[in-house]
């Protein structure tokens, strides 16, 4: 599979360079400078890709719609270099080059909106799929960084930075609504029912499925850019957008899982299904209450002479039939009243001036709030002994409230020494006041009335600095060096120092060389540290992962055609992770009151477990043909290597990373039908096999280690006007995936305690896309 | 403390902000100096125009900032090149004359190319009179002044650099692109 990937990858690069040199017409080393991506996000100063300190990917707002994108986790797939996503179905995760670390809610990658960075203090949480909020067609450009950034950046930014440029007004002129919907099979049969042994069959009573075709998603946005008249003699420019997504469906078949009998309820069958539905000890059935999405999202950009001001507005709620392995181990079957939903209200307003021919100013100031609700309801009784009658098959309501507020200011001063850009300083310092809350409740589903006091509670206040400087030097035209070193002090942690040393070297005409190392770290969360149930312990005071990085890489540019090739290593210490205590541990955790003694199995505690040894190479192929580039294509692929150690455990052997692919990659091709005809396109994205998240803490025999298979995702756009209505133009698709699992295990057989098989997580492996979108130009 | 530090910023922000505009050079000086030196070789008119010698004028507005800022940059990377338009060159950075001296200027100075940095806004339409019948490639480092009278600039859309062309103020200047370039160009007439 992995083999017939790569080779269909090839034969689709190399039509489509024979086609080039056929069509080839236009001025090749013009359009060469065209095609360069000038970026903003490593060195936070506008400078060519093939120069930054970093390897980039530019994802254009015209390959996002030409190939029928919807979200940055999407775009990341099917467009950027080194960068993938996974779908757990609750929020897309993200990782790089062999590095994905999952249920990290999204903590090892920084998510800048505008530049302004939306990863929060109490999860270290982004939202990379529909939960960022941000509607698509506002988006000019994604920048992908690839490698730490904490230089400039801080916390979070360990795998990459992750920067989501929005259109200005002049880009975006006019008023514009679109509408689109998905559809496909409504009902899926991921349990395949029929497979299922004459034993279980039995049990399977009313379990059905069919396959009529639904719409299960839609979408509208509405959004406008203006140039105003000017204000105090300044332009104001105003770029504003609006939408609201609503998913439900499609249904999946889960399970059967049986889990056997309820301790708390003295061995009867455990209750998976609320009353008045019986307890039979099984989990699963059709889902279909779950797997629902809606995203009310908006985004407002004022430009106003050198002031810039960005606003941010979304909520993100979402159900799905099982959530998490941690957190959630029984919630009801297919209950829709079990959700999770943020809400992230944000704004940042900046200031740029040049005070002099040397020195440049920019100003920040910015607040945040973030919250999210976790609700879940749980008929086993185990899941709910806090209610004093036992025996009654109760329903309990747990509902976790989080919330995250930070206030922050950063100045940052530019001094281009020789007036030529040649010897430039960069000196900043950005410092936040934060806040973090929780508090878990519990109540009786049937009355709302709380059975227990609150608890896993956290309300803290903190602050956070970080001081940065960068020097590049360009001693002659051909070298340019880049060092700089952040430190970071907040109230937790002091003391954090990111270098970075990067140069590249133009070797002759289109070559360039680069290396860079670089340094970055994750402070623990709150959560991490201070978050305390029933079932988990404080973390207390754990020590900031960490990351080294090496990479070299060298670019050639010739007429329409860029290839990259790239090699990486990277080293990372004191990772942390949820660690499930001993029974020795959990006797001395009891002996000090830090747990009910009477609980004996599940305790946790975030620790620093482990380390990862990451290496590879990565590589992207691009090129464009015709008088106006009507043909163009483009190519990544990354394989890498990445084995974690336990270092926590003496002589634990090294293993594989979960989830995260060790080879994956995109390909593409377009082509622009002249006149009112349309534009055709197909991108695919693939990964080979991967482990599932529970493939080596879940003991599982070496014949059932659950395993992902090899995945490749197809997506065919066709998109153009509607020829007699002025400004009206639609996009349609489709989208097929080859594999219908993925790497996370399902349901609350997590492990082999219950002797059942491990399910993994459904793939949707077909569905088609619709849209009309209307621009009214003033 | 906190609280003091950002008052103390707004107030920079207010006192810095006085002579703000909203001027962006948003492709960087090196990247238009090297569009300029290609755009040149495909401007029919620029070997005749330019002689054995391409003498490039950067104006810069006196007191402004930006506009030195800009200027110093592109001299620099001007200089870093081989050759404009496949010939060789010179760059001088000069102060804005006003548009009434300009053409003059431009003839006395045997220019080639004159570039316009942040600064002009309330300049354009003078100096696209001023230039009209003069054979010259005027260019701007602020995509915004190409619809109001300048000949070349450049934009950034999705994060790449986009040339704008004002084809009827080239018509005027005797700049002729030719037609494969312009299919790269967003041309405004």
């Amino acid at each position: 599979m992995r083999r017939t990937t790569i080779v269909a990858a090839a034969m689709l690069a190399v039509l489509a360079s024979s086609s080039a040199a056929r069509a080839q017409s236009a001025p090749s080393d013009l359009q060469s400078l065209l095609d360069q991506s000038v970026v903003t996000t490593a060195s936070k100063t506008a400078e060519t890709g093939t120069t930054a300190p970093a390897t980039s990917s530019t994802l254009t707002a015209e390959d996002i719609r030409r190939y029928g994108l919807h979200s940055i986790s999407e775009a990341i797939d099917f467009l950027s270099l080194g960068a993938v996503t996974a779908d757990p179905l609750d929020t897309a995760e993200v990782g790089a080059r062999g590095v994905l670390l999952s249920a990290d809610s999204g903590d090892h990658f920084l998510l800048l909106i505008d530049g302004h960075a939306v990863n929060e203090p109490l999860f270290g949480a982004a939202r990379f799929d529909r939960g960022a909020g941000i509607p698509i067609e506002m988006v000019d450009h994604i920048e992908v960084i690839l490698g730490p950034g904490s230089v400039l950046y801080g916390s979070n930014a360990m795998l990459g930075v992750i920067n989501v440029i929005t259109k200005r007004a002049k880009d975006w002129h006019g008023t514009h609504v679109a509408v689109e919907g998905e559809g496909g099979p409504g009902q899926v049969d991921n349990a395949h029912l029929s497979q299922q042994p004459a034993s279980v069959q039995s049990k399977l009573d009313g379990w059905q499925t069919n396959n009529a075709v639904g719409l299960y998603s839609w979408r509208v946005m509405g959004g406008a850019g203006y140039e105003l008249p000017a204000l105090f003699g300044k332009k104001v420019e105003i770029t504003t957008a609006v939408e609201y997504f609503q998913q439900d469906g499609p249904a999946y078949t889960y399970g059967p899982q049986h889990l056997g009998g309820d301790l708390a309820a003295g061995g009867a069958p455990g209750q998976y299904d609320r009353p008045p539905l019986p307890a039979t000890g099984w989990w699963g059935g059709l889902a279909d209450h779950t797997g629902y999405v809606r995203e009310p999202g908006a985004q407002l950009h004022v430009k106003w002479g050198d002031f810039d001001l960005s606003v941010h507005a979304s909520m993100f709620k979402r159900s799905v039939p099982y959530r998490s392995r941690f957190t959630h181990p029984s919630e009801d079957f297919n209950d829709g009243d079990s959700f999770d939903v943020d809400r992230s209200l944000w704004a940042d307003l900046r200031h740029h001036v040049a005070l002099s021919t040397v020195v440049e100013l920019t100003s920040r100031v910015y607040a945040d709030t973030w919250d999210f609700q976790d609700k879940g309801n749980a008929s086993e009784i185990s899941e709910c002994i806090t209610l004093p009658v036992v025996g009654t098959n109760p329903t309990c309501t747990r509902t976790g409230t989080f919330e995250s507020r930070w206030v922050g200011l950063e100045e940052q001063v530019s001094f281009d020494w020789l007036k030529d850009n040649t010897l430039v300083t960069l000196v900043g310092a950005d410092g936040r006041a934060r806040f973090v809350g929780t508090k878990i409740d519990t109540t009786d589903f049937n009355t709302g009335k709380p059975v227990a006091s609150s608890y896993a509670l956290i309300n803290q206040s903190d602050q956070a600095v970080g001081v940065y400087a960068q020097q590049v030097w360009q001693p002659t035209h051909w070298l340019g060096l880049n060092a700089g070193a952040r430190l970071d002090e907040e109230t937790r942690y002091q003391g954090n120092v990111s270098p970075r040393f990067a140069a590249s070297a133009g070797a002759w005409e289109g070559a360039t060389f680069k290396a860079i190392y670089a340094e970055a770290f994750r402070s623990p969360s709150w959560i991490e540290t201070n978050l305390a149930t029933p079932l988990q312990i404080p973390g207390g005071h754990l020590n900031p992962e960490r990351v080294r990085s090496a990479e070299a890489s060298f670019e050639q540019r010739f007429g329409n055609h860029r290839l990259l090739v790239g090699g990486f290593r990277s080293w990372w210490s004191n990772l942390v992770e949820l660690h499930a205590l001993t029974p020795a541990e959990q006797q001395q955790a009891s002996q000090q009151g830090l747990i009910n003694g009477l609980i004996y199995y599940g305790v946790t505690q975030f620790r620093n477990v482990s380390s990862i040894d990451n290496y590879g190479f990565n590589a992207a192929y691009e090129g464009s043909s015709g008088d106006s580039q009507q043909l163009r294509w483009g190519t990544t692929v990354t394989a890498a290597v990445a084995r974690r150690n336990e270092t926590s455990t003496p002589g634990a052997p090294d293993e594989p990373l979960t989830v995260t692919p060790q080879i994956f990659g995109n390909a593409r091709v377009s082509y622009d039908l002249p006149g009112d005809w349309p534009t055709v396109a197909v991108a695919t994205h693939w990964m080979g096999k991967r482990y599932a998240d529970r493939a080596f803490d879940g003991a599982w025999p070496s014949a059932q280690l659950p395993v992902a298979p090899p995945q490749l995702e197809l997506r065919a756009t066709v998109n153009g006007p509607i020829p007699g209505i002025s400004g009206l133009t639609y996009r349609v698709g489709v989208n097929w995936a080859l594999a219908s699992q993925g790497p996370y295990v399902v349901g609350p057989t997590q492990d082999v305690t219950y002797g059942g098989a491990p399910q993994l997580v459904p793939v949707n492996t077909f569905r088609a896309q619709a849209g009309l979108q209307y621009d009214l130009l003033p | 403390m906190l609280r003091a530090a950002l008052l103390g910023a707004v107030a920079v922000v207010a006192v810095v902000a006085r002579d703000a505009r909203a001027e962006d050079v948003v492709v960087p000086e090196s990247l238009q100096a090297e569009l300029v030196a290609k755009m040149a070789a495909y401007d029919r008119s620029f070997a005749a125009r330019a002689g054995d010698r391409a003498h490039v004028l950067i104006f810069d507005k006196p007191d402004d900032a930006t506009s030195a800022r800009s200027a110093a940059h592109l001299e620099a990377a001007f200089h870093a090149l081989a050759d404009v338009g496949g010939l060789p060159h010179d760059e001088a950075v000069v102060e804005w004359p006003g548009a009434a001296t300009l053409a003059q200027v431009v003839k006395a100075r045997h220019a080639a190319i004159v570039y316009f940095t942040p600064g002009f806004a309330q300049d354009v339409g003078a100096i696209r009179t001023s230039l009209d019948g003069v054979d010259v490639l005027s260019v701007t480092a602020v995509g915004d002044y190409v619809p109001q009278g300048i000949v070349l600039g450049f934009d950034l859309v999705s994060g790449k650099p986009k040339l704008l062309v004002n084809l009827g103020q080239a018509r005027k200047q005797h700049v002729a692109f030719m037609a494969e370039v312009l299919k790269m160009a967003r041309v405004f007439e």
